[in-house]
């Protein structure tokens, strides 16, 4: 055995125990990249449109995090600062002009972090009402009574200390994108 | 962080402590917690009144009890016993910061506020709480110790917070008279 060939067969002792390192790496990664939580604007076709009302007096729509995970997840409840500003929308136009839609500032009087605990393949459902008084950007100033978008959600919740002391869940979600029509309700 | 102690004789010497007292962008976050322990047929509830030159001060009356106002279904729900006319509401028909629910699933002892405002126009937003501790029994509320604490918010943005102090004796009479007046049924000592 020459020094060459033993050179490879020490190579070749290497890849086996390489690849299967490499196997189990990507199959842990795999598990952690799974999404624990999902993110969807529940707006069904009607008439061969998913359509939003926009105004003071619109309807509401759903948007829902499902827990896919194997765990109960905390997640903050709306009415608190904690998880007031956490659901947004990324608008995008005709002619790709992108915008984001989240809440205006508001007071806040008595306030404190409150949660929602969801079980496993349980649902937290989100109610929104495209109300201008609520939301900013929800229509861009050029638009007619109608608008044709692409609208994706996002919820996001910051790790903060509050959060880890209470064990609320942390991260960022981002739904499907998909067309809207946003329709103007006049007030 | 602060103490203050209780000075009357029901439960004297135990404390309440400020744990946090914090500036965030809109306002202030404020924690309390106590060492006072729990005895059967009684219960420790946080009381709060608050006074301040904003929208709800103005329409619900200048000192309230929080919470009370307008605007937010998710807390404004009840109209006061005492006042129900005027179309500010509360989260329930008790005068206490925590509804029932909260202090069950809460554990009760700590008491946690984050109060913010948006930055006015122009001069400042003030706002003002007495805060106490009480004892109840049925219908009779006995404080045991107060704070008075609070945050200015400025056209700039900028957020100042008021030294937390025990309230002066007008302003614990006023916490007393706007007790009565939104929930006239308890007793209040």
């Amino acid at each position: 055995m020459t020094h060459k060939t033993s050179y490879k067969m020490g190579r070749q002792w290497l890849v086996v125990p390489l690849g299967l390192l490499l196997i189990l790496v990507s199959a842990y990664t795999a598990e952690g990249e799974r999404a624990d939580l999902s993110l969807t604007i529940a707006v069904p076709i009607h008439n061969g449109q998913r359509t939003i009302q926009v105004g003071r007096q619109a309807t509401r729509f759903n948007v829902i995090i499902e827990n896919l995970s194997e765990h109960r997840v905390n997640l903050w409840r709306e009415w608190c600062s904690w998880g007031y500003f956490n659901l947004r929308f990324q608008f995008t136009d005709e002619k790709g002009i992108m915008w984001i839609a989240k809440k205006k500032e508001k007071d806040w009087e008595k306030n404190f972090p409150d949660f929602v605990s969801v079980d496993p393949r349980d649902k937290l459902v989100i109610d929104v009402t495209f109300n201008p008084d609520i939301w900013k950007n929800i229509l861009p100033p050029d638009a007619g009574r109608s608008r044709t978008v692409s609208i994706v959600a996002i919820y996001e919740s910051e790790d903060s200390d509050d959060a880890k002391k209470r064990g609320v869940w942390s991260g960022h979600l981002v739904s499907d994108k998909r067309e809207y029509t946003l329709v103007r309700q006049i007030d | 962080m602060r103490e203050f102690k209780i000075l009357g004789k029901r439960h004297q010497n135990k404390k309440i402590q400020v744990t946090k007292y914090a500036i965030h962008a809109r306002g202030v976050d404020i924690q309390v917690t106590h060492n006072i322990p729990t005895e059967a047929g009684k219960s420790l509830r946080w009381v709060q009144t608050v006074t301040a030159n904003n929208a709800w001060s103005r329409a619900c009356g200048a000192t309230r009890v929080d919470p009370f106002g307008f605007g937010d279904p998710s807390i404004h729900k009840f109209p006061a016993p005492g006042d129900p006319l005027c179309g500010c509401k509360a989260d329930d028909r008790k005068p206490f910061y925590f509804t029932d629910a909260e202090f069950r699933g809460r554990g009760g002892s700590d008491f946690h506020d984050g109060p913010g405002t948006r930055a006015p126009a122009t001069g400042r937003r003030w706002t003002q709480f007495v805060l106490a501790l009480t004892e109840v029994t049925g219908m009779h509320v006995h404080h045991l110790v107060a704070i008075y604490w609070g945050y200015d918010r400025k056209a700039s943005g900028e957020v100042r917070v008021a030294a937390i102090r025990r309230p002066t004796t007008d302003e614990m009479r006023n916490h007393g008279a706007t007790l009565k007046r939104l929930y006239p049924s308890y007793r209040y000592t």
